[in-house]
């Protein structure tokens, strides 16, 4: 519509510019007609609703946004309404602090910069939506209004970094790795297995959100663990004949000097009956920890037993690393048996050593749950770790939930405002430690998609929104990936494939040295 | 000869001969290489899939081959639009030397570009996007001016234009540009118009997450984007020296010869065995089987999950190449051909899990990571069948933007979430009865055990108990068969050849009389003179090729 009237205010100065008399008269005639033409589109366009009919009850919406906290100046949150035969859809905001917005439109399609403008003007408070469809038999309907909560915290970040992968079974396909703006609804990629053919790669993990600092690992043949500082890329062989396999799971000491890793072997077993598809369990697994500075590896015998160390996390003072162990059960035939526990062991950054103690903070076997994939906030207050009926992979568990233990008091809860009956995995804390992503596969029970909550300081915790998209529905439905471990990203993320590209192929590693 | 091809009419005679025997040769020999390519890629009437293939140079082509591909689906319009492509690149081939000053018995020459095309075409993961592209890229050759100056401009306006419509094939038309130039003495559009092209290339890598070699080689010419095939510049280049040079005419008779050598004959059985599976062509499958003997894992596996779908398993089998439980159920391999023809038994059998993982396994081990209309279908069937609805429904709205599988997709979507309805539907009603209920781990150590299940859960199924007494006999294993087969016998009344003559051997190792009633007295004759005949002449009695087909034959001589 914009662009209509753009282009009808060019015209309009063309016509002016005519001047003789019976240049005068065309224009006159021009103007008229063009008025006349601008004033039949726009009551095409937009249409004025005399009298609606009123439906006793919500919107049948997609993405669920009713009754979601959102941050100020996040992406539109779009949506689409999912009522029979709709054709068109009335959307009007009202904000509790000001401010008003209309839509008329095939779905709720909000201007970005409008959109900005009604969230920070209403920061704190809430917007209320009124939402009135329009039938193919031409009648509209009125919907009971529901709210859109706007949460006092920022969320300053850039954005979210993934990993796009075909959900299920062993070939990932074309896996890439991508950042999404969350302020618009721009994705790019930053890292397409099309672009590195054969190369399999994990997450990319950058240091509490920087993205001046992260690491990402090139599994297999061919394979390496890639640390970038401030726009260096170096390329490790973190295996040594002490450690049995390559690094993964990255978590980075506050310091940007210090990253561990699990270096393990992870396998896939699959199910004959029908509610299960897929087992994913480790064949062994050990915590290690590479000294950027140095190339060496830190290994404890403590992180190196004979049972499975794994998703090692850096608490927010750098002093503890939190990590989950289970016993060396006979996978994949005692796959039932794998649970996790949480544990925790101290670390000094000053010397680069390990204490002697492991503390147990949840026993898995006692409690017969698994405790997998801690995250402490940055803000050194909530450590948010997921919880299934086994395994060290949560991801592949129907049953895991979000849990989240108060580090001051030690007590944790189930997230129950943001688990669903299938899939939560992946947490992760944005800077301020205020908002939380998370991937969940509430939606179909395979495709995992990116979820962002907030949490005050009692550790209230809103309901979550799914990452907004400018067509949501065609977005989603055309996503056969799932949005694997999303993170944080303060700000962008460069990261140059071409040279990336080179060294992978060129098979030049730093080889990692064991600290003595 | 010369005179002939004077005439008009008989170039247009040759070219009208030479599209009927390509149209032959596909519709009637090679209608699974065309279903092979349409299987491997799925069009989609889609903003998103069109903007994400035209945004790359080449894709423009692609976009027009692979829309034109999904009719390959139908083998008779695939055969018509592939021998109209050889057509339109001979006719563009002689047009230009006809431009060239070409004539006559030169016609001949002209076929040489689309002959080697045909035998390139023999590998079949050369995409149909390149013969699109060459031929795109002979047209704008065609339409390249003559003129000094409208040859410059053209040449500067349309080589990035080319570039982002065909790819790296504008290479060809830089280098006749280049060739006509030199040979008008033109020399400083000669010199320039190869770097020029060149630099866009080179440029277009410093935007695109490809490395400059792939942009060379084309991001949609080949299936496996980890080989660059060099070797397909041999087309173009010979366009190029025909189009401009003169060549004799019969040196068309290499390529003509070359052909059969381009279609490797195992290669196109496999792909034929697909083929028929994919169209549940049982009975075809065995009589191409009796014709001549499989004898590789996936046409071995293909014959007798034809024979087991006709009920013939148990009475037939050992009349076909047999080598161990491989041929019955190949080991999983994260490969797009062999995953798909594996998946297919399992679905038949009842076993829709492992079905999707190998569906889904197929399709994300397509090299060029596309996505397949064939594989996306039954996906969409698992999961309707498991009642994953949202997933199903996922892949059938993806399936409602094509051609082909639209009403098929539609129709499915209505039974979404309707319980009674799948239960009623003939083929998704009968997989929900023979599934297994209880959730345990695959393992392809322990097929057995899961046929065990699979007729301990549902006694009608028949590929279940024909697979479940067929596998410990290609082990070898008559113990085992036994246990099975009382099993079986317990619940169901079934006794074919097969058993029969397992039991009879069965019991001859023990030193025991056959109960009456379980083997026929023709069989029991039979074993009796296998036995004479074996105790007399050992395993090389040449005697015992009378036996062949039965399973003593195979016990003791295989």
């Amino acid at each position: 519509m914009r662009n209509s009237i753009f282009k009808y205010c060019i015209i309009l100065n063309a016509v002016k510019n005519l001047d003789s008399t019976k240049q005068m008269l065309s224009r006159s005639f021009a103007s008229l007609w063009m008025t006349m033409t601008l004033l039949f589109i726009l009551s095409a366009c937009t249409e004025q609703i005399k009298q609606a009919e009123p439906i006793n009850r919500l919107p049948h919406i997609y993405p669920d946004y009713i009754g979601v906290t959102i941050p100020a100046g996040i992406a539109p949150l779009n949506f689409q309404v999912l009522e029979p035969s709709i054709e068109k859809v009335d959307i009007q905001i009202t904000g509790s602090q000001g401010g008003e917005l209309h839509v008329q439109d095939q779905w709720a399609n909000f201007d970005i910069k409008d959109w900005h403008e009604l969230t920070e003007a209403n920061r704190g408070g809430s917007l209320n939506i009124k939402v009135q469809a329009k039938g193919k038999e031409g009648k509209w309907q009125a919907y009971k209004d529901f709210k859109i909560y706007i949460s006092p915290y920022p969320l300053d970040d850039f954005g979210l970094t993934y990993r796009r992968i075909q959900p299920g079974y062993e070939v990932g396909g074309n896996i890439g790795i991508y950042q999404r703006d969350i302020h618009t609804f721009e994705e790019t990629a930053l890292m397409q297995e099309s672009a590195v053919p054969g190369r399999c790669f994990n997450c990319h993990t950058p240091n509490r959100t920087n993205p001046e600092t992260f690491t990402l690992q090139v599994r297999g043949e061919g394979g390496g663990t890639l640390v970038q500082k401030n726009g260096v890329q170096t390329w490790y062989n973190t295996k040594t004949d002490q450690t049995k396999a390559a690094g993964s799971y990255a978590s980075w000491h506050p310091d940007g000097r210090y990253c561990a890793y699990a270096a393990n072997a992870v396998h896939q077993s699959f199910f004959v009956g029908k509610d299960r598809n897929i087992e994913v369990y480790h064949s062994f697994s050990n915590i290690v920890v590479l000294d950027t500075q140095t190339g060496e590896l830190i290994v404890s015998p403590l992180l190196n037993t004979n049972a499975l160390e794994i998703f090692p996390a850096f608490s927010a003072d750098g002093k503890t690393l939190y990590f989950s162990t289970s016993e060396n059960c006979n996978v994949p035939a005692e796959y039932e048996k794998v649970k996790c526990s949480l544990c925790a062991i101290s670390f000094d950054a000053t010397t680069g050593t390990f204490g002697h103690q492991v503390d147990t903070l949840l026993h898995g076997p006692a409690t017969d749950k698994s405790y997998i994939q801690a995250r402490p906030s940055y803000d050194g207050r909530w450590l948010m770790f997921c919880r299934a009926e086994r395994s060290n992979f949560p991801v592949s568990q129907k049953e895991s939930d979000l849990w989240l233990m108060d580090l001051q008091t030690g007590k944790f809860r189930s997230l129950d405002e943001v688990n669903s009956p299938r899939t939560e995995s992946y947490p992760n804390w944005s800077s301020n430690s205020h908002w939380f992503v998370f991937s969940s596969k509430s939606e179909d029970g395979l495709h995992s998609h990116a979820y962002l909550a907030s949490i005050d300081e009692e550790g209230k915790v809103t309901k979550p929104f799914l990452l907004p998209q400018e067509n949501p529905l065609k977005y989603y439905r055309n996503m056969f990936d799932s949005f694997n471990c999303p993170d944080f990203t303060s700000s962008q993320v460069e990261f140059d494939i071409r040279t990336a590209r080179e060294n992978l192929f060129s098979n030049e590693r730093v080889q990692v040295k064991i600290k003595e | 000869m010369k005179n002939i091809l004077d005439n008009k009419y008989s170039g247009i005679a040759l070219t009208a001969l030479f599209g009927i025997v390509a149209f032959l040769f596909w519709r009637v020999f090679y209608p699974h290489a065309l279903v092979y390519q349409e299987q491997y890629q799925l069009f989609l009437f889609d903003s998103s899939y069109i903007l994400e293939r035209i945004s790359l140079p080449g894709g423009i082509a692609a976009v027009i081959a692979e829309c034109l591909t999904q009719f390959y689906n139908h083998p008779t319009i695939g055969a018509i639009i592939q021998s109209l492509l050889l057509v339109g690149i001979q006719l563009m081939t002689w047009l230009l030397m006809k431009r060239n000053g070409q004539q006559g018995i030169q016609y001949i020459s002209s076929f040489i570009p689309a002959l080697i095309l045909w035998y390139v075409l023999g590998d079949e993961s050369v995409l149909t996007i390149y013969s699109w592209s060459l031929l795109l890229t002979l047209t704008a050759m065609l339409f390249h001016p003559k003129g000094s100056k409208a040859s410059m401009i053209y040449t500067l306006i349309f080589i990035p234009v080319i570039y982002w419509v065909v790819g790296p094939l504008v290479l060809l038309y830089t280098l006749f540009v280049t060739i006509q130039s030199v040979k008008k003495k033109d020399y400083l559009i000669g010199i320039c118009v190869l770097p020029y092209a060149l630099s866009f290339i080179v440029l277009s890598s410093q935007w695109l997450p490809y490395p400059v070699h792939r942009l060379l080689t084309g991001l949609f010419y080949y299936r496996f984007v980890d080989i660059y095939p060099y070797w397909l510049m041999a087309v173009p280049a010979l366009c190029l020296l025909v189009t401009s040079f003169r060549i004799h005419s019969v040196l068309s008779i290499a390529p003509m010869l070359l052909i059969p050598f381009g279609y490797d004959a195992k290669k196109y059985e496999l792909m034929e065995y697909d083929y028929l599976i994919r169209r549940q062509q049982w009975d075809a499958i065995i009589a191409k089987a009796e014709k001549q003997q499989p004898d590789m894992p996936m046409s071995v596996c293909a014959t007798n999950l034809a024979l087991g779908m006709k009920n013939q398993l148990g009475n037939r089998a050992f009349r076909f190449y047999q080598h161990g439980t491989e041929g019955l159920l190949p080991k999983f391999e994260r490969d797009f051909t062999s995953a798909l023809l594996t998946g297919e038994v399992y679905y038949h059998l009842g076993l829709v899990n492992t079905a999707q993982r190998h569906a889904f396994e197929a399709m994300e081990a397509i090299p060029n990571y596309n996505k397949s209309g064939r594989i996306v279908k039954r996906l969409a069937e698992t999961n309707l069948i498991n009642g994953q609805y949202k997933v199903a429904e996922k892949y059938l709205r993806m399936l409602e933007k094509t051609v082909f599988y639209r009403t098929w997709a539609k129709d499915k979507l209505q039974l979404i979430a309707h319980e009674e309805q799948i239960d009623k539907h003939p083929l998704y009603g009968r997989m929900r009865q023979f599934r297994l209920q209880e959730d345990f781990l695959f393992s392809d150590t322990e097929l057995d055990k899961i046929f065990g299940q699979l007729f301990l859960h549902n006694p009608k199924n028949q590929l279940a108990i024909q697979y479940l007494l067929i596998h410990p006999l290609l082990n070898k294993d008559i113990d085992s068969f036994m246990r099975y087969l009382i099993a079986v016998q317990e619940k169901v009344k079934y006794n074919p050849t097969v058993c029969q003559e397992g039991i009879i051997f069965a019991y001859s190792q023990r030193q025991q009389t056959v109960p009456e009633g379980f083997v026929n007295p023709t069989i029991q004759q039979s074993f009796k003179r296998f036995a004479q005949v074996y105790s007399q002449g050992g395993q090389n009695s040449p005697q015992l090729e009378a036996f062949k087909g039965t399973l003593w034959y195979y016990l003791m001589k295989e």
